[in-house]
């Protein structure tokens, strides 16, 4: 299958380079080993499939192997530069839902650590909410990453809050990652290629934010033949479709819609109509994916690629009387547009280069609308009040990396990226006008905010010896806004030290900077949510982690890795007291800042092949915060300090028709703030007076944090019918969510109840639980 | 292989419906409420006899106890560790006390009552604070809803270290042959002025520590004759009586806001809660 030409050049050590693809669909595989079995040295292909390994002029034996694929062995002798395209054929299916974990290299091999991959095929089997498949859903099972509450998408990992992760789609940030208030992340399944998150020992290249990097890859589209997939499940619908165009073209779309608007629209109506009265409401969101790409060589290759998404409520009213009517309207929408162009150039056989330009879009939108028209003596009167409000984060970006491997011991990377960003943080729009004419038209809020954000970085994957390897690297930072300009040098650095041929041990360094802020409240991923610059009184982000760790490979088909982690954080951002996410103006006001710290330790334990597939997982972590404003400036626990996080994912083959699967999850309370006292609202005057205060009075708080909410814990399981047909496999998909019907706890709050006893009402506190027990149902098709 | 999948059939709906059995999503939670303390406001200056205390008892948030007042509670105030005044509070104890406080000196406050636990707090008293210059400027200023805004400056010295104000502006009116201070509730964009739970204006030097001060006041002229006389009071005033008048409002202002965070009541009694308030305070009268 060597489909590359020969390229002679007179030295004594020649270069293997080329792509690795997937022989059935023709997508470019990421982290294939190729290894030369007699020289022990070896590479692995990077995000767009391409390896390069310079070998002494020799015989070679060498190995192509890839989890889930057939491993192929090569043999010829190297007297010459050699190009390869070269195909990896799949095992079975059953492999393929088996790619979990470090699957780069083998666990001990990498210098890597704290990083977790995912495959389009293993989420797609794990236990879902509704029946909808969700990476970030996926992503909470693993141990280092927990989730914000009951359904939410947002993730904390390794003590950090969401806004810390770095998410990337294709290379780019995407800045609101949820649908339906949290509940759904952004991301269509059925479109994605793989997913890799790395919460700590961050290599160079990335930067940004403090906490996590979450990379997830699209697919390309199918260069072999047109494909699809689509599902029917409780609350939405999905259909991918791909396929080459021509010898040199291929494409990916995929759309996926809720319709829950357009099934209760008759009902909604119906309990609108009354008496001159109509009315409609609704929700809905959409993603829309388009990838399309175009190899003019093999050293030349585009990508072009555009996500869509947006969530819409509305609410529309009308009542209509014998001189004329009003008519009221209201609703929200938000969501992400991304644009995004890459082009992949192979300069010599050592050095590969792919430039990215992209724009990138988040917007958020509310408006309300009322009209009234009526008859009085002066004649016909049409009144209209209109409010919008928006806000938003637009970029601008181009960044340029290379990839350059001079011998196997080295994989150096380097690169730049500029951002331009511009940020809206809320403006509001007043517009009152009668009979037309415009009475009133004002705007206020926040003015918007532009600035620029750089990087550069230069990191080398370094072998010393067959035991000892490397990956150091720098990576500078600067913000600049208006008069102020913030830089940052952060080093990284990841060793491992292999102590046997089956374990190593692994150390990691990486500061981080962090120059962009998210203002939100504790939980709920709301549309709300603002992005905001560091500016001159708000500063930027940083962050030290150091973890050290054991990474083995046991028993054949089992892997685990225990880590310990010690990470602090500064300048992070926080809500000062009493103050709200609905910023209006004056948002640096409302903030403030502190320190936070988390460590703890994690362990893994999974199995990557066989029927029986999965993992547990195990965090043990402490959390913390301090803030000068807040808690009479002594530190306490953050909210989601969770000393015990587990997760058990069991996937079981049980045939080829039907897949069983299976999560549970348990996680320490969240800790929140209760009211301890309920005091007297004194004054000056009120004390003159000597009032009865019973009418008067208000909460205080205590200790911030002093309530630990109960135990969150949920089982969830899944059944899958694959049939096979002439021209389609279906699979009908049954599950249930929380099958144990856990009540467990999304928020606090207090309710007035009628004591029989006491005979009178009493305030009581309760935990309000979101979902009880949920089955689903989903059929999934695919030709 | 068939028993096996016969059995998670089964097992899968004994789960089910034993799930579906209670789909109610809410669960009370025991908290066990704190015991009642003494709450004590206690507002003390030398000038215009102001000497205002009420005592009362501050509850768990979720008790069904009121905030009833505490009558015939025993005040006790030391000055230097010695014993200052003391009265059994009644509507009528605060009529003979006409102690005066000394700039710089620690007052201590105890406050008893059986059934409760003793309760505490210490200030000391502020120095005076005069004002240097007070005037009308002759420019007014737009508000925030477009109503025109009187402007005044006050100018003092602040004195060293940490410091804390608060300002007040009256006018004079009179209802029944009586005449009464009517407040002005006056605003300030220049130091972050903020308004707590009276129509005071709160200040910390943190702007002009150790300098001449130039503060400007707005207030709105709605419903002040032209020829007006203004009263200004500028109170120097404990960082206690500053934080916890903030502080209290802020917390009634975020109250039933769902999505506020959290806020502590800054108080300065030991053992329970409220403000051992002390403030001494210059006044003038701007004649127009």
């Amino acid at each position: 299958m060597i489909l590359g030409g020969l390229n002679l050049i007179a030295q004594d050590k020649y270069t293997i380079s080329g792509f690795i693809d997937d022989a059935s669909s023709g997508e470019k595989l990421i982290g294939v080993n190729i290894y030369d079995l007699n020289s022990e040295q070896g590479v692995s292909t990077n995000t767009f499939g391409f390896f390069s390994l310079t070998l002494p002029k020799d015989s070679v034996l060498l190995s192509i192997s890839y989890v889930g694929y057939k491993t192929e062995v090569l043999t010829f002798y190297l007297d010459e530069n050699i190009e390869l395209e070269f195909e990896l054929e799949g095992e079975n299916e059953l492999e393929e839902f088996s790619i979990v974990g470090e699957r780069i290299e083998k666990i001990e091999e990498s210098t890597q650590m704290s990083r977790i991959s995912i495959s389009s095929a293993q989420l797609k089997q794990i236990p879902t909410l509704l029946g909808e498949n969700d990476v970030l859903k996926a992503i909470q099972l693993l141990p280092g990453v927990q989730s914000g509450g009951e359904g939410q998408s947002g993730l904390y990992v390794r003590g950090g809050s969401p806004d810390q992760n770095l998410i990337l789609m294709d290379g780019v940030p995407v800045y609101n990652v949820s649908h339906l208030f949290g509940f759904f992340s952004v991301f269509n399944a059925d479109a994605i290629r793989d997913v890799n998150l790395i919460k700590g020992g961050f290599p160079a290249r990335y930067g940004g934010r403090l906490s996590s990097v979450l990379e997830i890859n699209m697919k390309e589209g199918n260069t072999k033949e047109l494909k699809g997939a689509g599902s029917i499940s409780t609350i939405a619908s999905k259909l991918t479709l791909e396929g080459p165009i021509g010898e040199k073209t291929s494409f990916l779309v995929s759309g996926r819609r809720t319709y829950i608007d357009v099934l209760a629209r008759p009902l909604i109506a119906a309990a609108f109509s009354t008496d001159g009265d109509s009315g409609t409401a609704g929700y809905n969101f959409y993603d829309l994916n388009f990838k399309v790409n175009h190899k003019f060589s093999n050293k030349d290759k585009v990508y072009f690629s555009m996500y869509n998404g947006l969530d819409r409520f509305f609410v529309r009213a009308r009542s209509n009387y014998d001189d004329g009517f009003n008519e009221f309207e209201t609703g929200f929408n938000w969501g992400n547009l991304a644009f995004i162009g890459r082009w992949n150039h192979l300069i010599s056989e050592k050095l590969f280069s792919n430039v990215t330009f992209n724009y990138t879009r988040y917007q958020f939108g509310t408006f309300a609308n009322f009209e009234d028209e009526y008859t009085d003596q002066n004649g016909r009167v049409n009144e209209a009040f209109e409010l919008n409000y928006d806000s938003g984060i637009y970029d601008w970006s181009g960044k340029i990396d290379f990839d350059y491997y001079p011998s196997p011991a080295h994989h150096i990377r380097f690169g730049v990226q500029h951002t331009y960003h511009d940020f809206n943080p809320g403006l509001f729009k007043v517009k009152f006008s009668s009979n037309n004419q415009t009475e009133l038209e004002q705007s206020f809020g926040n003015s918007r905010v532009y600035s620029n954000e750089f990087y550069t970085y230069v990191e080398d994957d370094f072998e010393i010896n067959n035991r000892l390897k490397i990956n150091a690297g720098l990576h500078f930072s600067g913000f600049i806004l208006k008069d102020d300009t913030y830089t940052s040098l952060q080093p990284r650095l990841s060793v491992r030290y292999k102590i046997s041929d089956k374990t190593s041990i692994k150390g990691s360094y990486a500061a981080m900077a962090q120059y962009i802020h998210l203002l939100t409240n504790q939980g709920i991923g709301l549309p709300t949510d603002l992005w905001v610059p560091s500016t001159e009184r708000i500063k930027p982000q940083s962050s030290f982690q150091g973890a050290i760790g054991i990474a083995s490979s046991i028993f054949k088909k089992y892997e685990l890795s225990v880590e310990g982690f010690y990470k602090e954080m500064n300048n992070v951002v926080s809500f000062k007291e009493g103050s709200s996410l609905f910023v209006l103006e004056g948002w640096e006001e409302k903030v403030t800042q502190g320190s936070g710290k988390a460590y703890g330790a994690e362990v893994f334990l999974q199995k990557k092949k066989g029927d029986f597939s999965g993992w547990i997982g195990y965090t043990l972590s402490w959390n913390f915060r301090q803030f000068d404003d807040l808690n009479e400036g002594n530190i306490f626990p953050f909210r989601y300090d969770r000393r015990h996080d587990i997760s058990v994912v069991g996937i079981y083959k049980l045939n080829d028709r039907i897949n069983l699967s299976a999560t549970w999850v348990y996680g320490t309370g969240n800790a929140v703030s209760l009211p301890d006292l309920r005091v007297p609202g004194f004054n000056e005057n009120v004390a003159f007076y000597q009032e009865d205060f019973s009418y008067n009075y208000v909460n205080t708080f205590g200790e911030r944090n002093n309530f630990r909410m109960r135990a969150y814990h949920r089982f969830d399981f899944n059944i899958d019918f694959r049939k096979k047909k002439k021209r389609i496999t279906r699979v009908w998909s049954f599950g249930a969510y929380n099958v144990y019907n856990r009540k467990n706890p999304f928020f606090l709050q207090t309710r007035d109840r009628f004591d029989s006893d006491k005979n009178k009402v009493v305030t009581e506190l309760v935990e309000v639980a979101l979902f009880p027990v949920i089955p689903s149902i989903a059929y999934k098709f695919e030709f | 292989m068939k028993n096996l999948l016969n059995k998670i059939y089964v097992l899968a709906f004994v789960l089910f419906f034993m799930a579906c059995e209670n789909l109610e999503v809410v669960v009370p939670i025991d908290v066990e409420d704190p015991d009642p303390v003494l709450a004590v406001g206690a507002y003390f200056s030398n000038n215009m006899d102001s000497y205002n205390i009420a005592v009362s008892q501050a509850v768990g948030a979720l008790s069904d106890l009121e905030n009833t007042n505490q009558d015939s509670a025993l005040i006790q105030i030391f000055e230097e560790g010695l014993l200052f005044d003391e009265f059994i509070l009644n509507r009528f104890a605060l009529e003979d006390f006409e102690q005066d406080f000394v700039p710089g000196n620690n007052y201590r406050l105890q406050v008893s009552k059986s059934g409760f636990e003793t309760i505490s707090a210490e200030a000391v008293y502020p120095s005076l604070v005069e004002i240097d210059t007070a005037y009308f400027r002759e420019n007014n200023v737009v508000g925030e809803f477009d109503e025109e805004l009187k402007q005044v400056q006050i100018n003092f010295q602040d004195p060293v270290g940490s410091n804390f104000y608060e300002i007040k502006a009256y006018i004079f009116y009179e209802f029944d042959s009586e005449t009464y201070l009517y407040p002005l509730y006056p605003s300030n964009d220049q130091f972050n002025g903020q308004r707590g739970r009276g129509e005071g204006l709160f200040f910390s030097d943190e702007n002009f520590e150790g300098e001449l001060a130039e503060i400007i006041i707005n207030y709105s002229d709605f419903e002040v004759e032209e020829d007006a006389e203004v009263i200004l009071e500028l109170r120097h005033i404990t960082e206690d009586y500053l934080l916890f008048d903030l502080s209290l409002e802020l917390a009634f202002n975020s109250n039933d806001n769902p999505f506020s965070e959290p806020v502590q009541v800054k108080s300065n009694i030991e053992n329970g809660f409220g403000v051992f308030a002390l403030w001494n305070s210059d006044i003038v009268v701007l004649e127009n």
